[in-house]
């Protein structure tokens, strides 16, 4: 099993100001960006060969203290083993509608960790 | 939800962006049975480069004739362009200079009409994953 990136998965009350503030002022790379009825609901923007997402809601009750770290895998099922040998608790790996297969586990302190296999794809 | 835009930076010039968003388009655009409306008689997608002519899922290739996906209401290479597919939802791509290349933004408005299932695909993952492929492509190729 290898580790392939890391992906920050940030929420911002104002995600379109947040990712212009990241450019202009830190002078990071490339961005895109999803409007939804005029409001940004996601986007990205590079940092060298990373990539960091940002959305444009408020963390739920599930989503931890305000980031969700995005993990790329090629063996998902391998890491979940792993973190179940050493004796923590995760629901096991699942494929989901919309691309990769994927777990995830919140350590003691609360940042949730989302191991990811594959990419993306239009749901069935 | 009534519009989307979704918006990428490439790094060429509107004139190029633009020109390989239209006349490649059959190089960067993935068929499949969710991108096009009749898939299993696809052999290519193009654009008639003209207000008034057609987006289609080319069915021959010999006359390029197919299967109308949408209709072009501007064309302004270098600029943008617009479409009207058969719903009455309105796609339009913009190319705007942005630093040394271009930001490339499409709004697809009026998906009011479309019904609440099929709006969430085409709104939060058709349009994302379609201008990946083509920035993907132009970072290939060009």
């Amino acid at each position: 099993m290898t580790f392939l990136k890391i992906s920050p998965y940030l929420y911002y009350e104002d995600a379109g100001a947040a990712l212009d503030w990241l450019a202009r002022v830190l002078g990071f790379g490339a961005t895109r960006r999803m409007v939804v009825d005029g409001k940004v609901e996601e986007a990205e923007i590079e940092v060298g060969p990373a990539t960091v997402h940002l959305t444009g809601r408020a963390p739920g009750p599930d989503d931890g203290p305000g980031a969700l770290l995005i993990v790329g895998v090629d063996d998902v099922d391998k890491q979940y083993e792993r973190v179940r040998s050493a004796g923590v608790e995760a629901d096991p790996p699942k494929d989901e509608a919309y691309g990769p297969r994927t777990f995830h586990v919140t350590d003691p302190w609360g940042y949730k960790w989302y191991f990811w296999q594959g990419e993306a794809i239009y749901p069935e | 939800m009534r519009s989307v835009s979704v918006s990428v930076d490439v790094e060429v010039a509107p004139g190029a962006a633009f020109e390989v968003f239209t006349a490649e388009i059959d190089q960067w655009y993935v068929i499949d049975k969710h991108t096009m409306p009749d898939v299993t008689r696809t052999v290519a997608i193009r654009f008639e480069p003209h207000v008034g002519g057609r987006l289609l899922d080319v069915h021959d290739a010999r006359t390029g004739e197919g299967r109308e996906m949408g209709r072009v209401t501007a064309w302004e290479p270098g600029r943008r362009l617009i479409f009207v597919d058969g719903r009455g939802t309105e796609v339009e791509v913009t190319f705007a200079a942005h630093g040394a290349g271009t930001r490339v933004t499409l709004e697809h408005r009026g998906l009011d009409r479309v019904p609440p299932a099929e709006r969430e695909q085409v709104g939060r993952y058709g349009w994302r994953l379609l201008l990946d492929w083509y920035r993907n492509y132009l970072r290939s190729f060009r």
